[in-house]
């Protein structure tokens, strides 16, 4: 764990949406979650990024310093609830409070038959999409009653958890009881305010640069089906999604999943 | 009496469930012989089916692990003669039917309900493959639609469905070249969680009156799942609610 460290930047002095608030990334040290954590600091937030190692973490609290905002990164394992606890322990330490609480680390996207799943894998999956999703919640939900109507739950599940993929097997399924688990905690926390939904996006992320390096053909491809015609970038494309579903205009919004894949998957 | 489902040789897991009770009563009753796999609880039934006909087999198996259901499938294709062609998966813990706030939960609550419920439908596909790679197959999973819509109490039921649902979804994709289709067949949860009347996501009653009864109403729409007519539809979800949830699944 580094020691926070807070500043006023070029944003002091103009009302940004998330002053004064709270927000946890898990796997905010890399791909979608680096970039939602860079934008919710830039909207005002004071961002924890939680990230497995500090190599990946580290660099980009810094950056969001470096840039004028509040952040700080937690070395957290997501695969165990007292890790979580003391992430979630830690912020509202430092920071005050926990307004929003962004649960996005995963790994185990191997391909695979079903077939040839081995236990190993299907733990990766379960345990960072659907036990962490389970603790993330559970562990924030205190701090998000406080905070109310302010408070923001947000899943990164997957097009993959809406109309699966041929060469997974299990990510559809673990992608796909986070929007379960969504809709319900919606229903459960809809009268305290809180507000909790997914985001299914399709972003350039180092697994998904490492798939298309694997596969040349495979970008093209992923492209042709998108309506915008290239992939997703985290800062720019998917980031400002997770900062408008953290922000008040998204108050009414609840128990739903926002596609932000270049307009692919449109079958809601 | 030739059926629509003669000759075929089904497993059936979750039959401890009414709702997959009286699924398993009307493929019985459209020719199909039955495997009832699972816990002591799911077998209960082997004797009425039996004192109606249908052909029938009860056998007791750990269906949470891979060996386990394999065993069970192996046990299930000697008894009744030919290797499985179909699996109608339906199987629960019993805890995964009752209310509980996510907040709540404790680590063994959602193991049981979460974990086991999806490491028994992956164990179960696990054991189908073996039987139906090389013939053909079908599987439909059976999840009251608390998935679609969540349900305030089954945060972790809810995901087991909805992960069985884009399980029988990937699975589609998979097996489809070895000829095995792979569907969902989406219940009112009134027919299966207790106490989740009321948490429908739409305001309307059913449409049709009521959740349906398990063998009469819902029966038919599996043996149609189940049949040859029927061979080209995969990776679909089929709500037979009532007419409550109209949505897009």
């Amino acid at each position: 764990m580094s020691d926070a460290v807070a500043s006023t930047g070029a944003g002091a002095g103009v009302a940004r949406r998330l002053d004064g608030r709270t927000a946890v990334v898990t796997g905010g040290g890399a791909g979608v979650g680096e970039g939602i954590a860079l934008t919710l600091a830039a909207e005002g937030a004071n961002v924890v990024v939680a990230a497995r190692r500090a190599e990946n973490g580290q660099p980009v609290a810094d950056e969001i310093v470096r840039r004028g905002g509040s952040a700080m990164c937690i070395v957290t394992d997501i695969t165990r609830r007292d890790e979580v606890a003391r992430c979630v322990d830690e912020t509202v330490a430092r920071f005050g409070g926990l307004e929003i609480m962004v649960h996005n680390a995963y790994s185990g996207g191997v391909a695979h038959e079903l077939q040839d799943l081995d236990d190993d894998l299907w733990d990766q999956n379960s345990g960072t999409a659907v036990w962490a999703t389970f603790w993330c919640a559970q562990l924030a939900f205190p701090h998000l009653q406080r905070a109310g109507s302010r408070g923001r739950l947000i899943v990164l599940t997957s097009p993959s958890g809406i109309e699966a993929s041929a060469n997974l097997a299990v990510y559809p399924a673990v992608k796909g009881a986070q929007r379960a688990i969504v809709k319900t905690l919606a229903h459960e926390w809809g009268s305290y305010g809180i507000t909790v939904n997914c985001i299914a996006p399709v972003a350039v992320t180092p697994s998904i640069g490492r798939m298309f390096d694997a596969v040349p053909e495979l970008r093209g491809r992923v492209e042709a089906r998108m309506a915008l015609g290239r992939v997703g970038e985290p800062e720019h494309d998917i980031g400002p999604v997770a900062a408008f579903l953290a922000g008040d205009g998204a108050r009414y919004v609840t128990g739903q999943t926002i596609v932000a894949d270049g307009g692919s998957f449109m079958g809601l | 009496m030739p059926g629509a489902l003669a000759g075929r040789v089904a497993v059936v897991t979750g039959a401890g469930l009414p709702v997959v009770r009286g699924i398993a009563a009307a493929l019985g009753a459209a020719g199909a012989s039955i495997a009832l796999l699972g816990p002591s609880r799911d077998l209960e039934s082997v004797d009425e089916l039996e004192a109606r006909g249908v052909r029938v087999t009860a056998v007791e198996a750990e269906l949470s692990r891979r060996a386990g259901a394999e065993a069970g499938f192996a046990a299930a294709s000697d008894a009744l003669g030919a290797p499985v062609g179909v699996l109608v998966h339906g199987a629960l813990e019993p805890i995964a039917l009752e209310p509980c706030d996510l907040v709540d939960h404790d680590d063994e609550r959602w193991s049981l309900v979460w974990e086991t419920t999806m490491r028994t439908a992956i164990s179960c596909c696990q054991a189908a493959f073996g039987h139906m790679r090389d013939r053909g197959g079908r599987i439909v999973f059976v999840v009251p639609s608390s998935g679609l819509s969540g349900a305030v109490g089954f945060s972790s039921a809810a995901a087991a469905f909805e992960g069985e649902r884009l399980l029988a979804k990937a699975l589609a994709r998979q097996w489809g070249r070895h000829g095995i289709v792979v569907n969902c067949l989406v219940v009112s949860p009134d027919l299966v969680l207790h106490g989740a009347s009321g948490v429908h996501e739409s305001l309307s009653n059913p449409a049709l009156g009521s959740a349906g009864d398990p063998e009469r109403d819902l029966g038919p729409i599996a043996v149609e799942m189940l049949g040859d007519a029927t061979h080209f539809l995969t990776g679909n979800t089929l709500v037979a609610d009532g007419g409550v949830r109209m949505g897009a699944p």
